[in-house]
């Protein structure tokens, strides 16, 4: 499964390190500014969803039969895309933490428990997208690419829209700030059995269906 | 010889078409050509012997053991070789090697470099500018770096220039010298089973027409060529596999080329060729 890992790894490379870039570039020039939440989003969406880009590349290059000509079982298959998801929302946590860090330490406020509030409300984004992209791996494995791309791209969009909602709309932001800074760590604990339990119940539904699949 | 590969009662069903009960069997220091037109099923069957494709009836052994993805492990003893390399084109060779060594659990980085050097492949050129032949001698060299037992090869040398396709004739010739490596070699293209296939499977239509050494085909069977009057008197007595009109004689071929040599020294039998066997059977009326 390692090397199914790093595959992946080396094709969206390219893909990951422009992504840093880009958030380089917008921390330098919103060092001073407020704390963008709907960037923020956007960055753990793009991140996310280099896991439908992985999809596509092997697709392409008929890669899943090739594997499973090699000693890789259906089920390492199917698990690595899910540890591949994990390792792309650390990176958009990561990314997505940079900036909110830069702002504070310009700020002089990086241990402030705003900052907690930032990253609490950075951390139940990741479990949301968790969700969605496990159902993602699923219609992946289970539709051709062309359908599966637009179904999950759909989803993450929708669920990123949803959020950016919930901030803007009064009094919900309130709300949600007020939950985050008083409830932050029991959500972020909630949100993790959540996730967890459904990305659980993704993961068996996807590898039946893989098990019963040809690749040729 | 103990055969590293046994193959008995494969069977797997497509909507329109069928792999049919084949069976056979490839000895350890053998190069078994599977051989059949277009769509005869031979991908299918290489596919479904490394289990891409579940087969709805048969058993596979490799030494011995039966292969199922339970025993993934056996896989590590076995070469493949498709017809596309199935690394995206922005990746190189070091990078498809390093990937092929974390799933080998045998993967012998020096002889991989030592192989790269010998086929004159660049280790960081990008693979989407490598031409076919390169591409194709990658997957070679990437199949042979983890000491398999076994080279399943899948139509090869398609598309392969005869340059490249001698030298890696010499390569299997030079794999297989001790008894304990085999080589299944699917192709369409007849004569590079003439020049270093012990056995030749012939498949059409799904269904295996004959599995027999490739001397046995070369030296006994024989096309004999004859007018109608011939025709009738050789098919009553010679062991006739099939026929077929001309358009100004009858092609029979015929298993015993000696026999019939004898019984009719008047008619031409003919030497015949892997291609001409394999058009008789395809085209031809099977008897």
């Amino acid at each position: 499964m390692k090397g199914l890992l790093i595959k992946d790894i080396l094709n969206l490379r390219i893909n990951l390190l422009l992504c840093g870039a880009l958030l380089l570039l917008y921390s330098c020039l919103n060092a001073f500014s407020e704390f963008q939440y709907s960037i923020i989003n956007y960055f753990i969406l793009i991140c996310s969803t280099f896991l439908i880009t992985s999809f596509y590349l092997d697709e392409s290059s008929k890669w899943n039969a090739f594997a499973l000509a090699m000693p890789v079982s259906r089920k390492e298959l199917v698990l690595s895309k899910f540890l591949l998801k994990w390792i792309l929302h650390m990176v958009g946590f990561v990314f997505a933490l940079i900036p909110a860090a830069i702002v504070r330490i310009f700020q002089g406020t990086l241990f402030s428990a705003v900052f907690m509030q930032e990253i609490f409300f950075i951390i139940i984004i990741v479990l949301v997208y968790n969700i969605i992209l496990s159902a993602s791996i699923l219609i992946l494995f289970k539709f051709r690419y062309a359908v599966a791309r637009t179904i999950s791209l759909i989803a993450a969009c929708c669920t990123m829209g949803i959020i950016i909602g919930f901030q803007q709309a009064e009094p919900f932001s309130w709300e949600i700030n007020s939950a985050l800074q008083h409830h932050g760590l029991l959500m972020v604990c909630v949100g993790f059995v959540v996730s967890l339990l459904m990305e659980g119940a993704f993961y068996f539904f996807t590898l039946r269906s893989v098990q019963k699949q040809n690749f040729s | 010889m103990k055969p590293l590969l046994e193959i008995k009662n494969l069977t797997y069903q497509y909507p329109s078409f069928a792999l049919e009960n084949v069976s056979f069997s490839i000895p350890g220091g053998t190069i078994m050509g599977l051989v059949g037109e277009n769509g005869a099923g031979k991908t299918t069957m290489i596919r479904t012997i490394l289990g891409t494709i579940r087969p709805d009836a048969g058993e596979i052994r490799f030494q011995g053991r039966v292969l199922t993805e339970e025993n993934k492990s056996l896989k590590n003893d076995i070469g493949v070789v498709f017809d596309n390399l199935s690394f995206y084109g922005n990746l190189n060779a070091t990078q498809a090697a390093r990937i092929t060594a974390n799933v080998y659990s045998n993967w012998d980085q020096a002889y991989f470099e030592t192989l790269l050097q010998k086929f004159r492949l660049e280790p960081k050129k990008k693979l989407r500018a490598y031409s076919s032949g390169m591409k194709m001698r990658l997957s070679l060299i990437l199949a042979l770096s983890h000491h398999p037992k076994l080279l399943l090869l899948d139509e090869p040398t398609s598309g392969i220039d005869p340059v490249v396709r001698d030298e890696m004739m010499e390569l299997f010739l030079d794999f297989i010298q001790d008894e304990e490596h085999a080589i299944l070699f699917s192709t369409h293209i007849t004569s590079d089973l003439e020049k270093v296939a012990d056995y030749v499977t012939f498949l059409h239509n799904g269904k295996m027409m004959l599995s027999i050494a490739k001397d046995t085909l070369l030296y006994e069977y024989g096309i004999v060529r004859c007018s109608k009057a011939a025709f009738d008197a050789v098919v009553n007595k010679a062991n006739v596999l099939s026929w077929m009109k001309k358009e100004y004689e009858w092609d029979i071929l015929v298993s015993n080329r000696r026999t019939v040599q004898e019984q009719f020294p008047d008619i031409v039998v003919d030497v015949p060729t892997l291609e001409e066997i394999l058009l008789m059977y395809v085209k031809g009326v099977q008897v």
